[in-house]
């Protein structure tokens, strides 16, 4: 049994890259602009079907976990941190010359992945806070 | 260290099911057959009935305290909506009472799997873990 004194390592490209795939996949599927989500799925429907309701639930399931649980780890100042970031990455490309900042568009691309990038984060932060200083984030039930 | 898998996962659906459909199912043999169709075997009736009776306790608050009611309330939805698709694609029968009341128990044994594994489903995804507070809850 894992008991709760032992500090294992965390191999963190692995915990985020997951996470943040997972966050992407919900939020891509949900609506993204190539015309290939369940927004067009169900703007090609006239009615709504029974499939539809059941994939429909089960994104609304995926996206309210998510947001739910990176919410209650990182918290206002962590979604603002890492907004922030996705920021002065911006910044940091036209500073140090990538591009310029007429050439930064906000996209519906961008704000989508930032989007996934919040959830992605939040939800491996728990393990970044546990592996660093041993604090545990923990949920009081019943509520 | 040892992960919560898929395989803990089933175990626990399938003892969900095992203790639903032992229960009561409108099929074949079970605990409320046995009382109503054979008489006799009254003590061993009674320490059965108050065992599963503890399971079933134990399996609907700790879904109860993991899930919690909005948690429950779209599972059902889910659930629901799946096997709505089922019988939209005539896989399911639910002209026949004793299918739909199947449908009905498979439903809860799986909400009974899913508020078991919940709270290591979500340590595992986000490190945050369920915790229960006991302190003043003691009645001694």
């Amino acid at each position: 049994m894992p008991r709760l004194d032992t500090n294992p390592r965390v191999h963190f490209f692995t915990l985020f890259a997951n996470r943040i795939l997972l966050s992407t996949l919900l939020v891509f599927g949900t609506y993204n602009p190539s015309g290939n989500s369940y927004h067009h799925w169900l703007m090609r429907t006239e009615t709504l079907t029974i499939p539809q309701v059941f994939v429909g639930i089960l994104l609304f399931i995926g996206l309210v976990t998510m947001a739910r649980m990176a919410f209650l780890s990182i918290g206002y100042f962590g979604v603002a941190a890492v907004s922030v970031m996705v920021l002065m990455g911006i910044t940091f490309g036209v500073g140090l010359g990538f591009f310029g900042f007429q050439d930064v568009q906000i996209t519906t691309y961008l704000v989508l992945f930032w989007i996934a990038l919040v959830l992605g984060i939040g939800t491996s932060w728990s393990f970044v806070q546990k592996r660093i200083s041993g604090e545990r984030d923990v949920l009081r039930t019943p509520p | 260290m040892y992960e919560f898998g898929i395989i803990d996962c089933l175990a626990r659906w399938l003892t969900s099911m095992m203790l639903v459909l032992g229960t009561y199912n409108p099929y074949a043999m079970s605990y409320y057959h046995w009382l109503y169709d054979f008489p006799g075997q009254v003590p061993l009736k009674i320490t059965i009935g108050v065992v599963l009776l503890i399971l079933h306790v134990v399996a609907i608050l700790s879904s109860v305290r993991s899930l919690g009611l909005i948690g429950i309330g779209l599972l059902t939805a889910l659930f629901a909506s799946a096997a709505w698709v089922l019988i939209d694609n005539h896989l399911l029968n639910v002209e026949d009472p004793r299918v739909f009341t199947l449908t009905l128990l498979v439903i809860l044994a799986t909400l009974y799997g899913v508020g078991l594994s919940w709270s290591h489903l979500r340590n595992r995804l986000s490190g945050q873990v369920d915790s229960t507070d006991v302190t003043f809850n003691s009645p001694v």
